[in-house]
């Protein structure tokens, strides 16, 4: 191959004119379907990094801190002694049937702290 | 006739138009810069719109330290060299589409050779592939040459010479 030849043969080529007008257009409509395109791009990037810190944010706290989202703290019925129990079911029955206004004996087993004690028999949670 | 920093400047406030003016004015030289290497008009033109589209957005950033034409034009020859690197590539995995010598007619001869030509031109160094693809295909001076990439006049007709000569050895054969 002549190297001298083919350079001038390509630089004397005669190049085939271009519609301008279409060429515009074109180049807009490419433009604007480019800069969606990028910005889907984006938004689907930021919207899976939120997702992703959310995960592992979930799971971090689900493995190491469960009691954030789950709490036990109904007393486990072993902790009342057949005695107690006995006691506490009585001086319950006792208060309730003597008392005028059950309002101000509800009250009462309040103060004394005996709410948790019936709500973990019952399996309800009562603080 | 309005200079190309004005139109710039209108593009930068929000003129479309002026934008427009700007593509029309360079469109012909661009896409036949583009036209000289490739194979096809559409691939011309594709490389034209991507062009005109980093244009589109660097244009807003112009700070006018050069002329437009110089900044255009040293965008072409970045992006020729993206393309004859890719394109070289491209070109050795279908080797085997050669032409056979004894049945080819000379138009599909000479294209077969200007491929070879620019596959060669696409292995040489940097430099030269620069110089050597601006003296191809505008014929541009060696002093707008050595000012598009910075270096002297000299240096910039050593490198073609250097260019020259390795593509003869290059497609010796």
């Amino acid at each position: 191959m002549n190297i001298e030849e083919q350079i001038k043969k390509i630089q004397n080529e005669n190049i085939d004119e271009i519609d301008s007008k279409k060429f515009i257009k074109n180049l807009h409509h490419q433009r604007i379907s480019n800069d969606a395109r990028i910005a889907r791009l984006i938004n689907g990037a930021a919207s899976f990094c939120i997702l992703a810190i959310f995960s592992i944010l979930t799971v971090n706290q689900l493995a190491y801190e469960p009691e954030f989202y789950t709490v036990s703290d109904l007393k486990p019925y072993e902790e009342m002694d057949a005695e107690t129990e006995s006691y506490v079911f009585d001086l319950a029955d006792y208060l309730i049937s003597s008392s005028d206004d059950i309002w101000e004996t509800l009250h009462f087993f309040d103060e004394i702290n005996f709410n948790n004690l019936i709500a973990s028999n019952y399996g309800d949670v009562n603080e | 006739m309005r200079t190309d920093n004005e139109l710039i400047k209108d593009f930068q406030e929000g003129s479309e138009e002026a934008f427009n003016d700007l593509v029309n004015r360079y469109l012909s030289s661009t896409y036949g810069f583009f036209r000289k290497f490739t194979d096809s008009s559409e691939e011309a033109e594709d490389l034209a719109q991507n062009i005109f589209i980093k244009m589109y957005k660097a244009l807003k950033k112009f700070r006018f330290e050069s002329e437009f034409k110089t900044y255009l034009y040293r965008a072409n020859v970045n992006m020729s060299n993206t393309y004859l690197r890719r394109t070289k590539w491209k070109n050795m995995l279908h080797l085997d589409q050669a032409p056979e010598p004894s049945f080819i007619d000379h138009s599909v001869e000479d294209a077969w050779m200007k491929k070879e030509l620019w596959d060669a031109i696409a292995s040489l160094p940097k430099r030269q592939r620069k110089v050597i693809t601006m003296r191809l295909t505008e014929k541009t001076p060696y002093k707008e040459i050595a000012n598009i990439l910075g270096v002297s006049e000299n240096s910039a007709k050593v490198s073609y010479h250097h260019a020259v000569t390795s593509l003869k050895e290059k497609l010796k054969n």
